[in-house]
C-alpha cells in the first residue's frame, strides 16, 4: 500500500466515524410548489422516537436553538425561511419549564429565481444545527447536512 | 486487481482496524461500570476515580491528587446543557454550606472557550468554586462508564453527571443524567456526601 492510498482510504472512511445523528432530512416527502419565478419548498425533518430538540427560538438561558442556514447560490435567492410545522414539548427543569421540538419539524422557505435559471436543475443544500436531548441524555450539538435536486 | 478494488479493500480494512482500535482503546478507558454507577448511584466497591490535571478558569492547574485527604464533588457540565444550568445555582449552595467541612466542588466544563465558560457559567450563576476546563474531553470521557451508551462519545456520556470522590481517591457516588427523575437540587448526592461526612 503507498502514501497515496492510505491517504485516500483515510478520506474515504471519515463518513463512517461521523457522530450519530438524532434527526433525518426527509427528502422522499418534500413539497415543492412552482408559481412563474418563485418556488415554495417545504422540507420535513424527522426527530428520532424518544428525542427532542431545542425550540427554534424563545430558548432559555444558555440552550442552543434550533437553526437551519442554507448555502448560497446564483440560481436563487432565498426571501423567506420559516419553521411552518413544530410540535412542542413541555421539559420541566425544577423551577422553570422550557419548550422542545420533538417528532416532525417543517420549514418552509420561498426562492426567487434567477432569470435564465427558471427551467434548469438546481440543488439545495443547507445545515440543520441542533442540540438534542433524551429522557437519559444530553448530546454535544450537531450539525446534519442536507441536500435536494430541485 | 483493479486500483478500484484494491482501494476499496483497503478501507474495509482500515475501517475493521479503526473500528477495533477504538473500541479497544474506549474499553480500557475506564474501570467504572455502568453497574457501579446506576444501582442507586451510590458505588460501594472500591472504584479509584481517574486522575486528571486541568486548567482552571483563573489559569491554575488543578490535580485531583492535590485534594487527596478532602471530599471532591465534580460536576461534569458544557453552557448549553439545560440541566447543567438548572444545577448550577444548587451546586453553589452546596459549596458555601459545605466548604467548611472538607468538602471541595469542581466544575468541570467540556469542549467548550474559556471565554464562555467565564460569561455563560461562571458569571451567569455567579459560582465562586473553581471550574475547570477539559478542553477535548478527555477527562470525562475517562469517567464514563465503559457499559453505559456504548454508541456514544464516552465525553458525552458524562454531561450533567454528578461524582463524589472521597478523601482516598474512590468514588462513592456517581450520578448521570436521568430527566425523568431530575435531581437539580441535589438531594440525593447531599444525602450521600451527609452519610460519609
Amino acid at each position: 500500500m503507498n502514501y497515496y492510498s492510505i491517504f485516500l482510504s483515510l478520506i474515504l472512511s471519515v463518513p463512517t466515524i461521523a457522530q450519530k445523528q438524532f434527526v433525518s432530512f426527509d427528502n422522499e416527502a418534500v413539497r415543492i410548489i412552482k408559481q412563474k419565478e418563485e418556488l415554495t419548498i417545504v422540507l420535513p425533518f424527522n426527530i428520532l422516537e424518544g428525542y427532542h430538540i431545542q425550540a427554534a427560538m424563545e430558548t432559555k438561558d444558555n440552550l442552543i436553538p434550533t437553526e437551519i442556514i442554507f448555502e448560497q447560490n446564483v440560481n436563487y435567492k432565498i426571501i423567506t425561511q420559516n419553521f411552518t410545522l413544530t410540535n412542542y414539548d413541555i421539559v420541566v427543569l425544577n423551577e422553570f419549564t422550557h419548550r422542545v421540538l420533538n417528532k416532525l419539524l417543517e420549514m418552509t422557505i420561498t426562492l426567487k429565481l434567477s432569470k435564465g435559471s427558471i427551467n434548469s436543475s438546481m440543488k439545495l443544500k443547507g445545515q440543520l444545527m441542533y442540540q438534542a436531548c433524551d429522557d437519559k441524555q444530553c448530546y454535544f450539538p450537531r450539525v446534519l447536512d442536507f441536500k435536494m435536486t430541485l | 486487481m483493479s486500483v478500484i478494488k484494491k482501494i476499496l479493500v483497503q478501507k474495509l480494512a482500515l475501517i475493521l482496524f479503526l473500528f477495533c482500535f477504538i473500541t479497544c482503546r474506549q474499553s480500557s478507558k475506564s474501570e467504572i461500570s455502568g453497574g457501579d454507577a446506576l444501582q442507586g448511584n451510590n458505588i460501594e466497591k472500591l472504584v479509584k476515580a481517574p486522575e486528571f490535571s486541568l486548567k482552571s478558569l483563573n489559569d491554575s492547574i488543578i490535580n485531583l491528587s492535590d485534594l487527596k485527604g478532602k471530599f471532591v464533588v465534580v460536576h461534569i457540565a458544557t453552557t448549553w446543557c439545560p440541566f447543567c444550568n438548572a444545577e448550577a445555582p444548587y451546586l453553589e449552595a452546596l459549596y458555601n454550606n459545605y466548604k467548611d467541612k472538607n468538602v471541595e466542588v469542581l466544575l468541570i466544563d467540556v469542549k467548550e472557550s474559556k471565554a464562555l465558560v467565564a460569561e455563560k457559567l461562571k458569571d451567569k450563576y455567579k459560582l465562586s468554586f473553581p471550574i475547570l476546563l477539559d478542553f477535548d474531553g478527555k477527562v470525562a470521557a475517562s469517567y464514563a462508564p465503559k457499559d453505559v451508551l456504548p454508541e456514544l462519545d464516552r465525553d458525552e456520556v458524562m454531561l450533567a453527571s454528578n461524582l463524589l470522590i472521597d478523601p482516598d481517591g474512590n468514588i462513592k457516588y456517581m450520578s448521570l443524567l436521568d430527566s425523568k427523575n431530575f435531581d437539580a437540587e441535589l438531594i440525593q448526592l447531599k444525602k450521600r456526601l451527609d452519610e460519609l461526612l
